[in-house]
């Protein structure tokens, strides 16, 4: 019976919407391709320094890690937790804190370029290709091949060793334990997850979140993504925000901010190269618009406008408090 | 959110279709499963414990039978004496009559869930709204459910578990008897896609998709469009499309066709997977008509196991 076939449908593309929402659809591939890698532990407070064992859920992996992991089941579950006892604390000051969350949010995107060239991903797409216009392809893929070669460009080699593997996780995890202690704000937008609750949790992402459009950060702005999922999170009642495209909402705003979103961007880059979405186009928004059902693209259109208005106009007090109920668009179906 | 229980996407029985305007399909009555296994009888009769029955010779019904039993479905005031009339069909073999007992029962179940949902349901709806469906959409839809909730209630109240009980029972008997449908939406055991078990699973649901196909209903691209992709690596919004395309007026608005044809079969909920075909992006759009397309070649060409052998992937 299909008798509620439309209810299921709607609910899960509310699911998915929700597990895709805000958080970035390259790591929430990078989780679900190495779904129990246990790479380290996720925080200071859990890998301190009287040794205590503490295995990293899924949702505190790192993604770099888990992106670079040859197989999940290869690695030894009790590996990490030697190596954690083994690793020194780290202290950062401020601009060491910064260096190396940059470091380390290179890596990241380095682990992700490299993920989507997978013989897995690179057969996705050309499945997808097969259906599209023969100059369509033809014109994407040389875009892919020019996106991956400039996101590839300065990435250190990759790590295959097991145990290299688990180490340099170890390593990822004790410099944002360090940053996070010095109070680094890219340090912040990944914040411990492990042992606290969701209310905790968003009181924490919406603080960052305040700072991070405060403090003008195109690249730390179009990451806000996840901090924004918490938040729904914590909700518990539906909001507007949650039919939006959590993945594209902040990189649309940081582009109308000023980040170049153009051809050959980083941002259009990295887009570029995840499953599902096209490759070649003039912006972010163009690819967003081919890549959303029409009525998804227009609330996330709607959303990443008023945001900008209010950041344009400093009006930031109270942006990111619990978001009103939906309501249907003014001139009913898009 | 609501707390909706997941469950397939389940196929209805074969119908007298709206205006099907693609190729002229085989006429001739669905072919009766090869070999059919030694019945299993699961009681499927509503309160009681499962029991054997001596002599049972699976069969299907004649298309006859089939189409007038869709059409009490949608007319009949007394589901409940609809479905004991199943049953007793079924506990004789017939493999069509477990199939709509089992659809038949879903439905009601699914409607005694909604019953219950309150305000979960009005978000439902309010959810609907931001996506972009208007009020006149929207109470369509309600009247839909109100008028099936209603005929729904001849049924006597149940738990959940016992709906789900009385429906896996039947599905499982008409699997056992033979419909192609049921068959081809048996579950696929656990393990590597090569191991033996997964294979041999694999080729029969592949066996069961060609026997279906070969009754070439329209409906059935639709009904059975999950299962169909499985199998063959289309997409199932490209079967959707695939199905839209061979239905008169489809094609040129499918929420509208979807919402106007529940109103009449609601219960089998047939079009209502149509409103996926009106939320594509437009890329995703390009992939599936253009896979749409090769479906629809294939089966007027009615080469059906290259259909179901994965070409499309």
């Amino acid at each position: 019976m299909k008798s509620r076939v439309w209810l299921l449908l709607l609910l899960a593309a509310v699911l998915l919407l929700l597990a895709v929402g805000s958080d970035d659809l390259a790591n929430s591939l990078a989780r679900l391709s190495t779904p129990s890698v246990a790479p380290a532990a996720s925080d200071s407070s859990a890998a301190g320094s009287d040794g205590r064992t503490a295995h990293t859920s899924g949702n505190d992996a790192d993604p770099a890690a888990l992106a670079s992991s040859p197989t999940a089941e290869a690695i030894e579950p009790f590996a990490p937790t030697v190596a954690a006892a083994a690793m020194p604390l780290l202290k950062f000051n401020a601009a060491q804190a910064r260096v190396a969350m940059r470091q380390r949010w290179r890596e990241q995107d380095c682990q992700m370029a490299r993920l989507y060239s997978t013989p897995t991903f690179v057969q996705r797409r050309e499945q997808e290709w097969r259906w599209l216009p023969p100059d369509l392809v033809e014109q994407e893929r040389r875009a892919v091949a020019a996106a991956l070669t400039r996101l590839t460009a300065d990435c250190p080699g990759e790590i295959t060793d097991k145990a290299q593997l688990i180490r340099r996780s170890q390593e990822s995890q004790a410099v944002l334990a360090a940053a996070r202690t010095a109070g680094d704000l890219y340090a912040r937008m990944e914040p411990a997850r492990r042992g606290r609750d969701t209310a905790e949790l968003a009181a924490e992402a919406r603080a960052t979140m305040y700072d991070v459009v405060l403090s003008g950060d195109m690249e730390a702005i179009a990451r806000l993504g996840r901090l924004d999922f918490l938040l729904q999170n914590d909700a518990g009642t539906q909001s507007i925000d949650m039919f939006v495209d959590g993945s594209s909402l902040w990189p649309m705003v940081a582009c109308d901010l000023g980040m170049d979103c153009g051809p050959a961007s980083r941002a259009l880059d990295q887009a570029c190269q995840q499953i599902g979405n096209g490759c070649g186009y003039p912006n972010l928004e163009a690819l967003v618009r081919d890549r959303s059902p029409p009525w998804q693209y227009r609330l996330t259109d709607q959303r990443h406008r008023e945001i900008v208005v209010r950041l344009r106009s400093r009006w930031i007090a109270g942006m990111f408090d619990p978001a009103p109920p939906p309501q249907p668009p003014p001139d009913g179906r898009p | 959110m609501l707390a909706w229980p997941r469950q397939r996407l389940d196929p209805a029985p074969q119908s007298a279709p709206p205006a099907v305007t693609g190729p002229v399909g085989p006429t001739s009555p669905r072919s009766a499963p090869a070999s059919a296994a030694e019945p299993v009888v699961d009681g499927a009769t509503e309160n009681s414990a499962p029991k054997p029955l001596p002599s049972l010779k699976p069969h299907r019904a004649s298309a006859s039978q089939r189409a007038a039993d869709l059409e009490r479905l949608t007319s009949e005031t007394d589901l409940n004496g609809f479905a004991d009339e199943l049953r007793a069909r079924a506990d004789a073999g017939d493999a069509d009559a477990a199939w709509m007992l089992a659809d038949l029962l879903e439905g009601c179940a699914t409607m005694a869930e909604i019953a219950t949902m309150g305000a979960a349901l009005t978000q439902q709806f309010d959810s609907m709204r931001v996506m972009g469906y208007s009020d006149q959409e929207i109470a369509l839809l309600q009247t839909s459910l109100h008028r099936w909730t209603g005929r729904c209630s001849t049924f006597p109240a149940r738990s959940r578990e016992a709906w789900r009980a009385q429906i896996s029972s039947s599905r499982t008997r008409a699997a056992v008897l033979g419909h192609p449908g049921a068959m081809l939406m048996q579950p696929l055991p656990r393990g590597p896609a090569d191991s033996p078990a997964v294979v041999q699973a694999t080729q029969r649901a592949r066996d069961a998709g060609v026997t279906l196909l070969q009754q070439g209903d329209a409906l059935d691209l639709l009904g059975y469009a999950p299962q169909l992709a499985r199998l063959s690596g289309y997409g199932t919004d490209s079967y959707l499309m695939a199905a839209c395309s061979l239905l008169d007026g489809c094609l040129r608005d499918p929420r509208a066709y979807a919402l106007t044809m529940d109103q009449d079969q609601f219960l089998i909920g047939l079009s209502n997977s149509f409103l996926e075909l009106s939320e594509l992006s437009p890329r995703r759009r390009l992939i599936v008509e253009a896979q749409s397309a090769e479906i629809l070649r294939l089966w007027r060409a009615r080469q059906y196991e290259q259909l179901l052998g994965g070409s499309g992937g």
